[in-house]
């Protein structure tokens, strides 16, 4: 065995304490990426299982949505992995500047110094990686069949809502490019993070071995001081911010890590509000059971004026609705209702004259053609009574549903749109021919609220027209404790008008009859998001908690490394307190430092993801304050306790000894 | 007047058999303007009296008096404040702080007691050692003679009761380690600045006024060679 690779092997039996703390970074690094990877192999397989082996059209878009998020995770677990091992050896060069010196003395060259290094990083991977292969697949496995039970629980829910059937099952898979991919990442992060204390021990001359560290290092760049420090923490504040500025190299990819940390956290914390949001948004404030028939609409363009033109396969007519309608009433004692809607028809020109001035500024309602986009909104005729009686229409005429719900970059905003003495509007078919529309009463909001009308807007203007087609129509009602036998009596009745034959009816017979609560829609959603937010929250602690250790590694490592000068400064009249004050200012500064840049970055990036998800849904970035206790407050308590310990452990040594054989450096 | 009073200071390391008694019943006194070189060979106790006296280290027995004001009996923080402003050390590698300018290292025991910064004095001490052009300079940008001449200055800056030099040229080439002395010495001349010199070089000990000679933790003579 070479002369470097028993040097490596002692120092890795003589240094028990760095031995383990390295081995398990690398193995939690390699444990990590396994996972990620784990997932998207899984991930893909449940791909495959809903589309085919080929993954279809979009096969291409599909593994690039799975396998970024996972390329991205992996750097950033490499780079916080590497943080920690960087500053493990790091601390190891300080440790051993005499023994490696000595080295030097009796003829050893850098490069046999670098090799040692590298060969210490390349025998800890031979135990730290397949370790990091196990668990990383234990951790893989837990984490897809967790995964999956929530899966499942979607794949159940969206089963009585979603128009083509879903074969949604993710169960473990691993592939062996898996394990070879995570080992090869794992051991070229291990070697890079070794290569730059690597280079620094193969520097250490033999002169400064012997020496005492009283040699001249031109490599220092400019030493700062901070007004600020100096203001909060006096003479000794600012000693130890000049100490942080003299060790940047050494600190920078600690405050990196945990800034990113920090950042990560409340990235994750505020996106995780946004989808808060949206979830609130889906909720249903009725949740009453809801019977849905779907046509399929073929899309198509009118020959004459080229314009899209969509063709409702098979439309409901009043006469059915009705008598379903009353078909489901003969069930129980309560009340079902419904109400069908019908967008293809037709537009509405747009006639500025009858907007009232908040509607005005909303031009963006108008398209091209100076027409505005129109619901006609069909009722059963029970419900259409009750709402005759409510807005004083007499029976038979259009009621005008007078409400604009938008959302106005991320709120939901309500307006009136159009004035009281409107009363006609003028149809337009995508063929170009026009028919006028009387508008015979008013529906306001504070009306709709008895009813399930509490959606955005599905179109600008929205008229209850008596007897009209739809293309959807839903029959509402709260059958109580009768939910399971209604369902099934509903469902026999959407049988005999509309019989689902086939697995897919929607596409096979173009339609669809779904028999669901109003919130199974809000629920699969809120479950995604929840195991989204698990996923995302578990990688990120953990990713976090990864650079926290390179942080305290670093903190830990330049509290020892400076054992002289801390006697020096004794020496010269330093209290104990003035030291402590030094200490804490410097920990402090640090974490401040990271914090800042964490907390600056960790609001800008989900505030700018945010705007994007305004433009189409109503929600906003909320500041994740909740996370800032987590993100900030513990790495603040932790890092001065840290100190404190390591101050503690300073109590012990000999002043003397200190002064007389260790060097500062 | 005594500015240091040593009687019967013994200092023994270890217990039983591995008992090492470095300090052995050792009484002197130096008085104010004198230049006194502590010499003696590796082991004979030199630099543990002189951390007895810099109150680095605690004695088994015996009493030191600085200015009339014993030191054993203080704690650490007291012993830490009564060093920055009574005792300069000087030491063998300069023991700078490398975040601090030249300028500042030599302020530091004013800095470290809170004191406003006297630039007069600064100023004639950096003149004194040559180091104005070195003012903003950190110790790694200089050489080791010039590190040990901060290194005197911070020793001087408080108007010290004495200065504690340990093997001030012991890392430094002939000629340096010569300019150094000569530093000391005008010190002591032109300042009356009290000096004691740890050294086991007995060429150097000769600049001095008055030569203590250790052996294994003993005194064994004591010598007025400039009166």
């Amino acid at each position: 065995m070479k002369i470097t690779s028993r040097l490596a092997l002692n120092q890795i039996r003589k240094n028990r304490k760095r031995t383990v703390g390295t081995l398990i970074a690398i193995a939690l690094s390699c444990a990590l990426i396994t996972a990620v990877f784990c997932f998207v192999t899984s991930g893909i397989d449940m791909l495959k299982g809903i589309l085919g082996e080929d993954l279809g059209e979009y096969a291409g878009a599909y593994r690039l949505i799975l396998i970024f998020p996972a390329i991205l995770l992996t750097f950033l677990i490499a780079f916080m992995s590497a943080t920690v091992i960087s500053n493990i050896f790091r601390a190891s060069a300080a440790d051993r500047t005499k023994e490696l010196g000595v080295l030097r003395c009796v003829g050893g060259t850098g490069r046999q110094i670098r090799k040692t290094v590298l060969a210490e990083g390349f025998f800890l991977s031979l135990a730290g990686i397949p370790a990091g292969l196990i668990l990383g697949t234990l951790l893989g496995f837990a984490g897809v069949s967790i995964t999956g039970l929530y899966i499942d629980r979607i794949a159940a829910i969206t089963r009585t809502i979603v128009m083509r059937r879903l074969e949604l099952e993710l169960s473990f898979s691993a592939r062996p490019w898996v394990f070879l991919l995570a080992a090869a990442f794992s051991f070229v992060t291990v070697l890079l993070a070794a290569l730059k204390p690597a280079k620094r021990m193969g520097r250490i001359t033999a002169l400064e071995s012997v020496s005492f560290g009283n040699v001249r290092r031109q490599e220092e760049g400019k030493i700062r001081g901070s007004a600020l420090w100096r203001a909060l923490w006096g003479f000794e504040g600012e000693l130890g911010a000049r100490n942080i500025s003299r060790n940047r190299k050494a600190f920078l990819p600690a405050i990196r890590a945990l800034s990113t940390g920090i950042c990560l956290l409340l990235t994750t914390a505020g996106l995780a509000s946004q989808f808060g949001d949206i979830e609130a948004l889906m909720k249903s404030r009725h949740n009453l059971l809801l019977v849905d028939y779907t046509s399929l609409q073929d899309e198509g363009e009118n020959p004459v004026t080229g314009r899209r033109e969509d063709v409702i396969l098979h439309p409901v007519d009043a006469d059915t609705y009705n008598e379903i309608t009353n078909r489901l009433n003969e069930f129980g004692d309560f009340e079902v209702w419904g109400i069908g809607s019908n967008r293809s028809a037709y537009y509405v020109k747009a006639d500025p004259s009858g907007f009232t001035p908040d509607m005005t500024e909303r031009s963006d309602v108008i398209n091209g053609y100076g027409e505005m986009s129109f619901d006609m909104v069909s009722l059963s005729e029970g419900l259409y009574r009750e709402i005759c009686e409510k807005t004083g229409t007499a029976p038979g005429g259009n009621i005008l549903i007078n409400t604009f719900v938008y959302n106005d970059r991320g709120r939901r905003t309500e307006i009136v749109p159009f004035r009281e003495d409107l009363r006609t509007f003028t149809l337009v078919t995508p063929g170009g021919e026009t028919k006028e529309l009387s508008v015979d009463g008013f529906l306001d909001r504070e009306d709709l609220e008895d009813w399930p009308f509490d959606w955005l807007n599905r179109a600008t203007v929205m008229v209850i027209v008596p007897g009209a087609e739809a293309r959807y129509f839903d029959w509402f009602c709260e059958p109580g404790d009768q939910e399971e036998a209604y369902t099934a009596y509903a469902r026999s009745v959407t049988d005999s008008f509309f019989p689902v034959l086939t697995d897919d009816s929607y596409a096979d017979q173009g339609y669809s009859v779904r028999i669901s609560r109003e919130d199974t829609l809000a629920r699969a959603l809120n479950i995604m998001l929840i195991l989204g937010e698990v996923i995302l929250y578990g990688f990120v602690l953990l990713l976090t908690l990864m650079g926290f250790a390179g942080f305290i590694s670093t903190v830990t490592a330049n509290i020892r490394a400076r054992s002289r000068e801390f006697a020096v400064l004794k020496s010269v009249g330093m209290t104990g307190y003035a030291l402590r004050k030094m200490l804490y200012s410097e920990s402090m500064y640090c974490t401040l430092k990271a914090a800042v840049k964490g907390v600056i970055f960790g609001i800008i990036i989900p505030y700018l993801i945010s705007l994007s998800i305004r433009n189409a849904l109503p929600s906003r970035y909320h500041f994740p304050w909740y996370a800032l206790i987590p993100g900030i407050v513990i790495p603040f308590l932790a890092v001065l306790l840290i100190t404190r310990i390591e101050i503690g452990r300073m109590k012990g040594q000999s002043l003397i000894e200190t002064i007389r054989m260790d060097s500062i450096r | 007047m005594a500015v240091l009073e040593v009687k019967d200071l013994t200092k023994i390391y270890g217990e039983g058999e591995a008992e090492v008694v470095a300090l052995d019943h050792v009484s002197f006194s130096v008085e104010r303007g004198e230049f006194v070189a502590i010499i003696g060979a590796s082991g004979s106790g030199k630099s543990t009296l002189m951390n007895q006296i810099g109150g680095i280290d605690r004695p088994t027995s015996g009493s030191v008096r600085i200015e009339d004001r014993e030191i054993t009996g203080m704690d650490e923080d007291e012993l830490s404040i009564f060093r920055r402003r009574n005792i300069g050390m000087i030491y063998q590698f300069y023991n700078l702080i490398p975040t601090l300018t030249a300028e500042e290292n030599v302020m530091l025991p004013r800095l470290l007691d809170g004191r406003a910064k006297d630039t007069g004095k600064l100023s004639a001490i950096m003149e004194a050692l040559g180091l104005e052009k070195r003012a903003k300079h950190y110790p790694a940008e200089m050489s080791g003679g010039q590190q040990q001449r901060v290194s005197i200055g911070r020793a001087l800056i408080n108007d010290p009761a004495f200065v504690l030099a340990d093997e001030p040229t012991g890392n430094l080439d002939s000629r340096t380690g010569g300019e150094i002395m000569d530093l000391l010495r005008y010190s002591n001349r032109k300042l009356s600045q009290t000096i004691l010199l740890i050294t086991h070089d007995e060429k150097i000990a000769l600049q001095s006024d008055r030569i203590i000679t250790m052996s294994d933790g003993k005194i064994i003579g004591d010598e007025v060679i400039k009166a």
